[in-house]
């Protein structure tokens, strides 16, 4: 064989080492700005734990500057003096231990003073001055974290408010929860999910809920006028599905507000599986969730191979599953007409008194353009529907109610008690999400639990 | 020529500085002066100081980038040792100054050796023992059996069977073949690979495999058969995912390393720690906490590098390796004979291939096979075996230039 054929098989060989070397280069450069903060900020990482014997940690405060975790005068560190409060806003705080995924290890950059720069660093090693980390402003309030742990009465599961314009999140609870004072439970590798942020990683089958889903499904599809006749029951290929009532001929309003399952059920048959799927996806259910502030579980929707399978999709059973946050997103979205915004915990990085980071809201999605109807639908579900639960006096609040079942193995069927709502006033842009496990009714104890956080909220002015 | 020259200096420079600036920092890390560290930094740059010159000197046509780019990452290995394991670091230099004769001799070796004839079986049979040494005797270290212990010396036979792999395979694609010589030749690389798979080597097996498919393609030119092999190799890779079950895990704990925290994806994790640790720049020389990591003088050097000099230098570290790659390419496209190219290429397309294999398993791009990063991670055995591959390189290179001058002489001749 000829050399020249050997030269450019070299060549060519060597383009192919280019992309290759190119293609680690640009895989680096973006695994690293994709996925850095959250390869550093785990819970194994025995930089967080070491750096603490050397620095002079930052403190962590709600947004109204109270103290959740400081530095007492004496350098010891210690949590919020009251147990309820402590308790209440534990899984946000987190743990020393890092046992729990709160912000003392997923703002450990800004705690222990790792955003400061390199040169900053060597001077300070340099200089011999002790290394300080920034304080960290969340932007719950603490208080009404309280209430919202409150108002879930001792019930497992959890709430989320969040501000609709800005996605600040105000106040996020779960319950069983801990106190950080006393881990040795937890260390010992004992207790049950108490460690576990159900507001953010726990995945619940959404109920009724997700007939908000289907309902913009609807919308978009042209066919809000679509309209049936509940008998109380339905069935779709021999499997019989029921109501919460006999409601007659119905359309799609009607049908949000006394939570149709038989409307939703026919509705879901029109519409068609790969729609509701692409509405779902649109209120992005099937998305990877990776926000700067938030280590969040991703939803489920599942395109069901069957009608029978797709018509409890579209009543939030099926497979479906979704995560208290997302539920109050979603929400947020509506009320936020139809722009989702990404949720955000981090207020403000300060640094002796420097404001080194400051909150700034972001838009992840715009799943509709218009979302009037479905407004005006939710708040119908709390003025005269399954949500009345929910009133406020002075306020219009929206929402729908769910009741989701789930099989708990022993033929005893129960429900968790879903309730989404938000308050229909720009001087107030409140959206909640409250979820109560194995509470039976959304509208009996969900909607009321809702309630006293909402006007909490208002009281304390948001 | 005159820029080569003036860039190489200047590199050098830098590395000169670099290496002085570093050890100068880590001995005041303790807090107090420790001359000792100082001293290795000014011992390191001497070294590499007078080789280069030394190298010039005696090879005027040595490829200077070539060779300056590998003291560059060595000083780059040295730092970081010296960081980590100040005892490995005293070990890693003096490998160095063993390295740079053994380069010198190979130089040496390669300008007067045709195609080293019938050496070439007894280099087959000579490498295809080692490997079978270390399958039978070795130790397992790190889950493969590839160290051999011999008394005071331990080495990995696979390091220095690299080499003469490459030799072997330049000399049967140099030229056409007979059918047996064909067959003996696919029988001896099919056993190293097989031997490599049995001892576990799995890192040490991909390079093998993917270096004899890379020379077989340039050698022959038959693409058809080269997507065959390639074929049979993706086949026995996804064969090897079912069967050995220390592969499936391996894949397993790539997609997600984050679920085998506490048991075999520890290190992934650590590694990824580490890097993300750094973040641009760094957390600068000293300052981070590379120790975390498993292996983080070895294999997982990339992940300390990343750590405390940031992934900026990361990536320069990587365009360094793809410098030396097409210094390499250019050298193996200016050779007089097939034999002399495909000799360069073989040893460029190893290192490179095994700087990628490592560097892509350390980032989580591909699945994590063990293998050192050439010229960095600490290691006798392998540090020999690149400043062998790179004796390799300068020795065609040097023959390049001579064949150049002679034929410029000759010209020039003429017309006068």
């Amino acid at each position: 064989m000829k050399k020249n054929v050997l030269r450019r098989n070299i060549s060519a060989l060597l383009v192919v080492f280019i992309v290759m070397f190119v293609g680690l280069i640009v895989y680096l450069g973006y695994a690293v700005s994709t996925y850095g903060e959250r390869w550093f900020a785990t819970v194994y990482n025995p930089r967080i734990q070491n750096m603490k014997t050397t620095i002079d940690v930052g403190d962590i405060l709600d947004r109204t500057g109270l103290k959740l975790y400081y530095t007492d005068k004496d350098g010891e560190r210690k949590y919020v003096d009251d147990e309820d409060m402590r308790v209440s806003v534990a899984h946000v705080v987190g743990d020393e231990y890092g046992l729990s995924y709160g912000a003392q290890t997923m703002y450990a950059k800004y705690l222990y003073g790792l955003d400061k720069g390199t040169i900053t660093r060597i001077e300070d090693l340099l200089s011999g001055a002790e290394r300080t980390g920034s304080d960290v402003k969340l932007t719950i309030d603490a208080a009404l974290c309280q209430t919202a742990m409150d108002a879930l009465g001792g019930s497992d599961g959890a709430v989320v408010v969040m501000n609709y314009e800005t996605g600040e999140i105000l106040a996020s609870v779960s319950s069983p929860s801990f106190d950080p004072t006393d881990m040795s439970l937890f260390l010992d590798g004992g207790g049950d999910s108490e460690l576990v942020n159900r507001a953010f990683s726990g995945l619940y089958p959404p109920g009724s809920t997700f007939k908000l889903i289907t309902a913009a499904a609807l919308i978009e599809n042209g066919l809000e006028d679509f309209e049936t006749t509940c008998s109380g029951s339905t069935v779709i290929n021999g499997e019989t599905i029921a109501c919460t009532g006999e409601h007659g001929d119905i359309g799609l309003k009607s049908a949000i507000e006394h939570s149709c399952n038989v409307y939703f059920a026919e509705a879901a048959e029109a519409l068609g599986t790969h729609a509701i799927k692409a509405e779902a996806d649109a209120f992005l259910f099937n998305t990877a969730f990776l926000f700067d502030d938030i280590i969040m579980e991703d939803s489920v929707y599942e395109s069901a191979n069957n009608d029978v399978d797709a018509a409890w999709a579209a009543i939030g059973q099926y497979h479906d599953l979704i995560t208290p946050l997302h539920a109050c997103m979603i929400v947020a979205c509506i009320a936020n007409d139809g722009v989702m915004m990404e949720p955000k915990l981090l207020h403000r990085v300060l640094d002796g008194g420097d404001e080194t980071y400051t909150l700034e809201p972001d838009v992840i999605a715009t799943p509709m353009d218009d979302t009037d109807a479905l407004k005006e639908m939710m708040i119908s579900v709390v003025e005269s529907g399954t949500g009345t639960a929910a009133q406020i006096s002075g306020v219009t609040v929206g929402g729908k109610t769910g009741t989701a079942e789930i099989d708990t193995g022993d033929d005893n069927e129960t429900a968790h008690a879903w309730f989404v709502g938000f308050i229909d006033d720009a001087a107030h842009p409140l959206a909640i999400a409250v979820i109560m496990e194995e509470a039976g009714s959304g509208g009996k104890n969900a909607a009321p639990a809702a309630k006293k956080v909402l006007a909490k909220a208002l009281d304390l002015g948001y | 020529m005159v820029l080569e020259r003036r860039g190489a200096g200047a590199l050098l420079t830098f590395i000169i500085i670099f290496l002085i600036s570093a050890c100068a920092l880590l001995s005041f890390r303790e807090g107090s002066f420790d001359a000792g560290i100082a001293a290795y930094g000014l011992g390191a740059a001497l070294l590499m100081l007078l080789a280069y010159n030394l190298a010039a000197l005696i090879f005027r046509h040595i490829d200077r980038i070539t060779l300056v780019i590998c003291f560059f990452l060595t000083s780059i290995g040295l730092v970081m040792l010296l960081r980590l394991d100040m005892e490995l670091a005293i070990k890693q230099l003096i490998w160095l100054g063993l390295g740079c004769l053994i380069l010198f001799f190979t130089v040496v070796v390669i300008k007067k050796a045709r195609d080293f004839g019938r050496i070439n079986y007894l280099l087959m049979a000579a490498s295809f023992g080692l490997l079978l040494f270390a399958y039978v005797l070795g130790d397992t270290i790190g889950g493969a059996k590839n160290w051999v212990n011999l008394g005071p010396i331990s080495f990995q036979p696979s390091e220095i069977a690299k080499v003469m792999f490459i030799i072997v395979s330049a000399y049967f694609f140099a030229e056409r073949r007979g059918r047996g010589a064909s067959v003996f030749y696919a029988a001896y690389v099919g056993l190293c690979v097989i031997l490599l798979v049995l001892s576990n080597d799995l890192g040490a097996a991909l390079l093998y495999c993917g270096t004899f498919l890379i020379v077989f393609f340039a050698g022959t030119g038959r693409t058809l058969l080269t997507v065959m092999g390639l074929g049979v190799g993706a086949a026995g890779a996804i064969a090897s995912y079912y069967v050995i079950p220390h592969v499936k895990t391996r894949v397993e704990i790539w997609q997600n390393p984050w679920i085998y925290y506490q048991t075999q994806g520890y290190q992934i994790v650590q590694g990824l720690m580490a890097i993300a640790a750094g973040g641009a720049f760094g957390t600068g020389l000293g300052l981070g906490y590379p120790e975390a990591v498993p292996v983080n003088t070895s294999d997982y050097i990339f992940a300390a590098i990343c750590e405390e000099f940031g992934i900026v230098f990361g990536i320069i570290t990587i365009l360094l390796y793809l410098v030396f790659i097409i210094r390499g390419m250019i050298i193996a496209r200016n050779a007089s004979s097939r034999f002399d190219a495909l000799l360069v290429f073989g040893a460029t397309c190893m290192l490179s291939l095994q700087s990628f294999i490592i560097i892509g398993g350390v980032i989580k791009l591909i699945p994590l096979t063990g293998i050192t990063l050439p010229f960095i991670s600490a290691g006798g055995s392998s540090f020999i075996a690149c400043m062998c591959l790179v004796g390799i390189i300068e020795g065609v290179a040097v023959k390049n230039g001579e064949r150049d001058e002679r034929e410029i002489n000759e010209a020039g001749g003429e017309v006068v």
